[in-house]
């Protein structure tokens, strides 16, 4: 009996082109013939994870494995209380903020509704609310690269259930200062949610830059997202979490899949948080150090370039991004193509440690000079 | 409001005895969907034809959809293939015993393509499909005034979709490009507009602060891998939009499943805008015995990270100048013949454009006869006056690659590569009318 899927799938599950990860790193060292493999593809932090949670997973009790996680991840979000502010009750923890994402837009949005975005910014909420069957209002990027808080307000109408603010903007490393978040929130005026991305949240040293967990009492419409994947460089757990209003949080939660997050992950995160050793001052001075290497590069060779927050960097070459990429892996390189993020011939660099920074330097000269 | 198109269909066995509901049903789908009274005529006859033919073939239980398209009317009839000979399908099918100075340009299938606009045939699961496609009668308005201007400002460029617009910039490409770089459908501005309002077509325009039209770039999907483009279209005298219409093309389909793009007419060199160039293709035109020579422009869209391609002695050194040139990293495993028992006929898909004189042909089943049909094809098509034969392969499959020495063998010489075009890469052979 041949299956027909066609009539079982949705439209905008059939229209949609999935998200193809890369193959291992073993794959392709083996076919690309390569001794090593740099991945600057995916804003990692491989200074990590820091030694509290080193020294935690070395310890892991195999024990912990047959129960079943905390459904809820509660002494987390104890530890995320406790840390940041709010009380237990306005966190949610998730596999990874991408997940949160997606329960955010499964709670607030039904068909015929639109979330309001922009263009060139991280592609989850785009891709979420496409395979949901939502309108995705993508609003071009300013003239300065930054999300434009007028030409996304005057997008939102009676149908905006969600407005998603990547700050710093994922891959343009652009942020709106706290003036300019309140002016845009007070614009909203509580007719959608506002969801502040703030994955690279612990990479900025700017002091306008806004903490907006510091904002949700005076927004009650705001719900911030952090995950554990970027500065604690714990992305293989996947753990990530958002806070909110206590209300906000419970209808999101209502959407959410409870136990997603694994007891490995809800420890090595509490860890993360308690750790007080140096680590977060290393990865900033390494990601300051990478900055000054790829601004000397670039300016030897007369590239455009876009360094802001964030553990990454954009460049701009003559050939396609696309090409780049392939010759760059030949050389044992990972880099991310940026046509996909409606930046052609742009390529984003994640910010690693020094010495593998210089070796990517020197080998993207060479492509050039 | 229910906005799906209307679509027709009929289910009904395949016997001449039923000409008769067809030509009606195809008679009032021509008026109602609007084509004229000689082209509904056409698609009358196209659809008797059709009825005919598969009743001969012995097809059974058949499917007839008519519907409206974005230019005209589709016929399409369809039916499981299971225990069908489908190489009697075969555009151009083996008459048989005795058949071997067959007339083979009056084949049934090849006589109702001619009266067509757009004709295809291939399978689609197990379903064997056969659609044809008649255009409405388009005006063919006399075409304004073009002149090469200097923008006033910073142009804007915009999603152009407005029929006057595309007037305008039809008439503009018509006066300031030759006619070789000129898309067919430039001549029919009615056309443009309704292959743009239905999707098949996009375009992207750039217009000054006087609202002067200073460029254009028109692009559509040639499958769900590869985006096709004409243009950019540069209206200025300097220049200076030709940049900014390609980087739009790649900013509106660079979050989209193509995975490559190229020019289908590319009006200068875009190796300064990222692209590289993939073929320099010979193409025939109606009028004239020499070729234009098409150079192809792409790229990438999406990421590479190597991949595995069947390949043939007949093609390889091609193949490996050409990943080497892309910097394309592939496993290339050779065809062998393992000896396994394949089934007698094979078939060939076909689209056919006639108002171009080409054809693209594709492997559906794979045959014993399948170097035999090959030939059958090209002598065919070539005897009805189709001056662009390609023959288009999927490298994933070890038997197309296979195909390799036959296509060499009837005169086919590998011409494109597009990478990530199918399953794998695609191969496009054109075949060289002189050899
Ligand atoms: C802006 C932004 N948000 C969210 C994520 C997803 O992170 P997680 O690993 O928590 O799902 C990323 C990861 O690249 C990101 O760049």
């Amino acid at each position: 009996m041949p299956l027909n899927l066609e009539h079982l799938i949705p439209e905008h599950i059939r229209l949609f082109d999935p998200y193809r990860p890369s193959p291992p790193d073993a794959e392709l060292m083996r076919l690309y013939g390569l001794k090593r493999l740099h991945r600057l593809n995916n804003n990692e932090n491989t200074l990590g994870p820091s030694p509290a949670v080193r020294e935690l997973l070395a310890g892991l009790e195999a024990g912990v494995i047959p129960v079943y996680p905390h459904g809820d991840s509660q002494d987390l979000r104890e530890t995320l209380a406790r840390t940041l502010g709010p009380d237990r009750s306005q966190f949610l923890v998730g596999n990874g903020s991408c997940e949160l994402i997606s329960s955010v837009v499964k709670a607030f949005c039904e068909p015929g509704d639109n979330i309001v975005t922009a263009d060139k910014t991280f592609a989850v909420y785009e891709w979420v609310a496409t395979f949901s069957g939502v309108e995705a209002r993508l609003i071009p990027l300013d003239r300065d690269q930054r999300f434009d808080p007028d030409a996304m307000l005057a997008a939102v109408d009676d149908r905006t259930k969600l407005a998603f603010v990547c700050n710093p903007n994922n891959p343009t490393g652009t942020y709106w200062d706290e003036a300019t978040m309140r002016r845009f929130l007070d614009g909203v005026d509580g007719r959608c949610i506002v969801v502040a991305d703030e994955a690279y949240f612990e990479y900025v040293e700017r002091p306008d830059y806004p903490d907006c967990i510091r904002l949700l009492d005076d927004y009650p419409n705001l719900v911030v997202f952090r995950t554990f994947s970027k500065m604690y460089a714990l992305a293989a757990l996947r753990v990530g979490y958002l806070c909110a209003g206590e209300a906000v949080t419970d209808v999101i939660g209502r959407a959410h899949v409870a136990y997603s997050v694994n007891t490995p992950a809800q420890m090595a995160a509490r860890a993360a948080l308690l750790d007080r050793s140096p680590f977060i001052e290393r990865t900033r001075a390494m990601v300051r150090r990478g900055r000054e290497l790829i601004r000397e590069t670039c300016e030897a060779l007369g590239f455009e370039h876009i360094i802001g927050e964030g553990n990454y960097v954009m460049i701009r070459t003559p050939i396609s991004d696309t090409l780049l990429q392939r010759k760059l892996l030949r050389r044992g390189f990972l880099v991310r193509t940026m046509t996909g993020f409606r930046f052609p011939n742009w390529i984003r660099v994640s910010l690693e440690r020094e010495p593998v920074l210089r070796e990517f330097c020197s080998v993207f000269r060479s492509l050039f000079e | 409001m229910n906005t799906a198109a209307p679509r027709i269909r009929l289910q009904l066995p395949a016997d001449a005895a039923w000409a008769g509901l067809v030509q009606a049903s195809a008679e009032q789908a021509g008026r109602v969907f609007g084509l004229d009274p000689a082209k509904s005529l056409r698609l009358v006859h196209c659809a008797e034809e059709l009825l005919l033919f598969l009743a001969s073939a012995e097809t059974g239980e058949v499917e007839a959809t008519l519907r409206p398209v974005a230019t005209g009317v589709e016929v399409g009839f369809s039916f499981a293939s299971a225990g069908v000979d489908l190489s009697a399908l075969n555009l151009a099918s083996d008459p048989g015993a005795g058949g071997e100075d067959g007339d083979w340009t009056s084949l049934p299938l090849l006589l109702a393509s001619r009266m067509t606009d757009g004709f295809r045939v291939g399978l689609d699961g197990r379903r064997m499909e056969i659609v044809l496609r008649v255009d409405k009668a388009y005006p063919a308005p006399e075409l304004l005034p073009a002149e090469r201007l200097r923008p006033q400002g910073r142009p804007v460029l915009a999603e152009a979709g407005d029929a006057g617009a595309l007037f305008e910039a039809c008439s503009a490409i018509a006066g300031l490009y030759p006619a070789h770089v000129a898309p067919e459908w430039c001549l029919s501005p009615g056309r443009t507009a309704d292959l743009v309002r239905a999707g098949e077509l996009s375009a992207i325009e750039a217009r000054d602060a006087g609202g002067r039209l200073c460029g254009i770039i028109f692009w559509r999907m040639r499958s769900e891998r590869s985006v096709t483009f004409f243009g950019p279209y540069d209206f200025t005298g300097d220049g200076s939009m030709a940049g900014e219409l390609v980087e739009a093309l790649l900013r509106a389909v660079g979050r989209t499943s193509a995975r490559n793009v190229f020019s289908s007419l590319a009006t200068q060199p875009l190796a300064d805008h990222g692209f590289e160039l993939l073929a320099e293709l010979p193409y025939l035109l109606a009028d004239s015995p020499e070729p234009v020579v098409h150079p192809v422009w792409g790229r990438m869209l999406q990421e590479d990270f190597g991949a595995a391609a069947w390949t043939h002695e007949g093609f390889a050194d091609f193949l490996r100048d050409r990943y080497d040139a892309l910097e394309l990293l592939r496993d290339l495993r050779p065809v062998r013949d393992l000896g396994e028992a394949v089934q007698a006929g094979s078939v060939l898909g076909a689209r056919l454009t006639p108002g171009l004189s080409e054809v693209f042909l594709h492997p559906e089943l794979n045959g014993a006869d399948i170097g035999d049909n090959i030939a059958r094809h090209v002598s065919t098509l070539a005897s009805a006056g189709y001056r662009n034969i390609f023959f288009e392969i999927d490298l994933a499959k070890g038997w197309h690659a296979a195909m390799g020495g036959h296509l060499i063998r009837c005169g086919f010489r590998p011409e494109l590569l597009l990478p990530l075009g199918g399953q794998s890469d695609t191969l496009i052979f054109r075949h060289a009318a002189e050899s």
